[in-house]
């Protein structure tokens, strides 16, 4: 009864834990949907935690999308973590190269941002996963690597024990039980400065389990006595039947079989009570072998019996073969040899199956082993071919931006220079319309310079000079003698000479001080002109008529003016000088007119002088010069005279549009 | 990504840095140009102004002079 429910309670109490956990678990998986960042990470690194002893897949796939909740937070911390924890899922499925794989991820990034006890946390699982796969020489260097840096820089106390207890750990599994004491001793003294019960406890059972190796039973039994007192204050009373059973050992190795008879009772009823079929069926074992030292021979045969059955039940192998052993021994020590015989045989039979089984496990491991290091040399493989290829696209990704910049930069900078280009050429242009116009306008100015100081020249000084030789005749001929005609009609002719030069030069420096010359000018100059001849030619009428509707605004080129005046003054000369009128009572005339048509100045002299053959008279120098000034002028001049019928000039000026 | 993104602004910035020089550049050769042609304009006027009064002066001296000339030549003759 008491036995019952003490079952049901336990049986409640692991119900519990477990309902704690889910609970936990729940809580978790609620509060994770409204976290984000580095909350959701850490969330979800415990949701794997707590995973691992429940659903590894689970624990995984929490794990990975821990990582990429940190990729996003793009905080290095916490990649290492999600590291971490994909790390322990893959540990806890064995699965041991993927897991220092990732171990390996989250060292190089604790390695970079300089975090010790992350180095330190993660060479303490590497660690342990060495020590599971056997490689204890490796293992050893990450504790020692973890024990280095925790030394240095951990916060919490306890750490350093921690790895010592795991190096005792491992040089257990080698059997170097002298180094497995210093470390324990060493971890048990730091547990103890600490205050930490717990690690007071288990390393102090750990310590009476390495005294039980190295036969030292009496401190065995002292060390483990005190690990089952901690474990029980601690309240974890299942853990203090394994010690029980460590002080019932030793007992008997020193001959208390009366003492550890007691005690291996009291700790298979523990181990009942806990419903712990493999430590209960290795303390029967116990238990029988003690039995077999009273020599109650059949006591231990039921014992053994009992553990041989659970043990098949189990599949607890070592047992089997443990019993077997022990039950041939009981059998041939109670003197039924048949049965030890029997037993014996069966013992050999398990023994080899257990080889065989052995060996075949060995290879399935080591096989399974090989494929999952191919697996993860493949995987690494792709994910190296991957991150090449992605730094392969990145690589052109940048070559095309660059050569885009560079084609836009460059496109840019050409549109920019042709602008530039553009706006120097309008410039130039307009520079060069100025300057142009500015040499044009210069030019005029020189010229027209040039021309008031020669006509001031020719007028202030030829002129003056003319006007002296004038006044200078006039005034010799005053002094002339009655009887001196002669002189005086060369002196009058002397005289009428430089008047006509001065004129001459008069209308010359008229013409060279105009660049252009308006109808209205040319008129004005004529009209003086004719005027001039008809003061001096009494007996000749000179009618100049000019068409009213012609612009007086009209302008010739200096020349055109200088020219058309000249013929019209040589043509009136030469009617003056060699045109007379033989008929009595006859007036000579003379008629200049012009007139203007669509695309003509029409200009004609007429006299009604006594006339002469064309043929028979040889044009002199001033009908030369008329023909060639009208040439110049792009006419023809024709001349048209008979005897008797007077002489005629004509010419036509083309009109400029 | 980073690569890139610092390509982009490494173009965009040089892109920016010859936009400024090439406006610099052409608003220095705005002014010269403003400055040479206001210098032409200022000159073509000045000729131009000059031009026009020694032709009005000139008409007016040979307007002056011609018809002086012409009365001094009667005059003398008459008188003497």
């Amino acid at each position: 009864m008491k036995r019952q429910g003490l079952i049901f309670l336990l049986a409640v109490l692991t119900i519990l834990k477990c309902c704690a956990q889910q609970e936990k678990l729940d809580s978790l998986l609620k509060v994770s949907k409204t976290q984000n960042g580095e909350l959701l990470v850490g969330t979800l690194n415990e949701i794997s935690w707590y995973y691992r002893n429940i659903h590894l897949d689970s624990a995984l796939a929490y794990a990975r999308t821990a990582l990429l909740e940190s990729k996003k937070t793009d905080q290095k911390k916490l990649y290492a973590s999600a590291y971490n924890s994909i790390a322990s899922a893959y540990q806890a499925k064995t699965e041991y190269d993927s897991a220092i794989y990732y171990h390996s991820k989250s060292l190089s990034i604790n390695y970079l941002r300089a975090d010790s006890i992350g180095l330190a946390d993660t060479h303490n699982n590497l660690g342990i996963i060495e020590d599971e796969r056997g490689n204890f020489e490796t293992s050893l260097e990450h504790y020692f690597k973890a024990l280095g840096i925790y030394g240095n820089n951990a916060t919490d106390p306890d750490l350093i024990p921690m790895v010592l207890g795991n190096i005792g750990i491992v040089y257990k599994k080698q059997g170097e039980y002298a180094m497995v004491l210093d470390y324990y001793q060493q971890a048990l003294e730091l547990y103890k400065r600490n205050k930490n019960a717990f690690g007071v406890t288990v390393t102090t059972g750990n310590i009476g389990s390495a005294m039980l190796r190295l036969k030292r039973f009496e401190d065995a039994i002292g060390y483990s006595l005190d690990a089952a007192e901690g474990y029980k204050k601690l309240g974890y009373n299942r853990y203090v039947p394994y010690m029980l059973n460590n002080v019932a050992v030793a007992e008997d190795s020193l001959g208390q079989h009366g003492k550890a008879e007691k005690i291996y009772l009291e700790a298979i009823e523990m181990f009942t009570i806990d419903n712990n079929d493999y430590e209960l069926t290795n303390t029967r074992i116990g238990f029988a072998k003690n039995q077999l030292g009273f020599k109650r021979y059949d006591f231990a045969i039921a014992q053994l019996a009992l553990a041989l059955e659970v043990a098949r039940q189990k599949d607890f192998k070592e047992f089997e073969v443990n019993a077997l052993q022990l039950l041939s021994e009981a059998y041939y020590q109670k003197g039924n040899t048949d049965l030890a015989y029997s037993t014996g045989k069966a013992l050999i039979a398990k023994k080899d199956s257990l080889f065989q089984m052995a060996k075949t496990k060995a290879i399935f491991e080591l096989e399974a082993k090989y494929r999952a290091e191919k697996k993860e040399k493949e995987l690494s493989e792709q994910q190296l071919q991957l991150a090449q290829n992605r730094l392969e696209i990145n690589k052109k990704n940048n070559l095309i931006y660059g050569l885009l910049s560079l084609a836009l930069l460059l496109g840019l900078i050409g549109y920019l220079f042709y602008g530039q280009q553009r706006l120097k050429n309008r410039q130039l242009l307009k520079e060069n319309e100025l300057k142009t116009a500015l040499v044009h306008i210069e030019t005029q100015n020189r010229l027209q310079d040039q021309r008031l100081r020669i006509s001031r020249d020719l007028h202030d000084n030829i002129g003056s000079q003319l006007t002296f030789i004038i006044s200078s005749i006039d005034t010799l001929k005053y002094g002339l003698t009655n009887g001196e005609d002669k002189i005086g009609n060369k002196l009058n002719e002397i005289g009428m000479f430089t008047k006509t030069t001065i004129n001459e030069l008069r209308d010359t420096i008229w013409a060279m001080n105009k660049e252009n010359i308006t109808f209205e000018d040319l008129q004005y100059r004529l009209n003086i002109f004719m005027a001039t001849v008809n003061r001096a030619s009494e007996h000749l009428k000179l009618d100049f008529t000019v068409d009213s509707d012609i612009d007086p605004t009209y302008s010739f080129t200096a020349e055109e003016g200088v020219n058309l005046y000249r013929i019209i003054q040589e043509a009136v000369n030469n009617a003056l000088k060699y045109a007379f009128v033989d008929r009595e009572g006859l007036d000579h005339t003379m008629e200049v007119c012009i007139h203007k048509t669509m695309d003509f100045f029409h200009v004609e002299v007429t006299d009604n002088g006594v006339g002469f053959e064309l043929s028979e008279v040889t044009l002199g120098n001033g009908l030369s010069n008329m023909q060639k000034r009208a040439k110049d002028l792009k006419s023809e001049l024709r001349l048209t005279s008979m005897l008797g019928q007077g002489t005629s000039v004509v010419f036509n000026v083309p009109v400029r549009e | 990504m980073l690569v890139s993104i610092l390509i982009v602004l490494s173009a965009m910035a040089l892109a920016l840095i010859a936009w400024l020089y090439f406006n610099n550049r052409n608003n220095a050769l705005k002014k010269a140009h403003r400055e040479l042609v206001g210098y032409y304009q200022e000159c073509i006027v000045l000729h131009r102004n000059a031009f026009a009064a020694r032709e009005k002066r000139l008409k007016r001296y040979s307007f002056i002079r011609y018809n002086l000339r012409e009365s001094l030549i009667d005059q003398i003759k008459a008188t003497v």
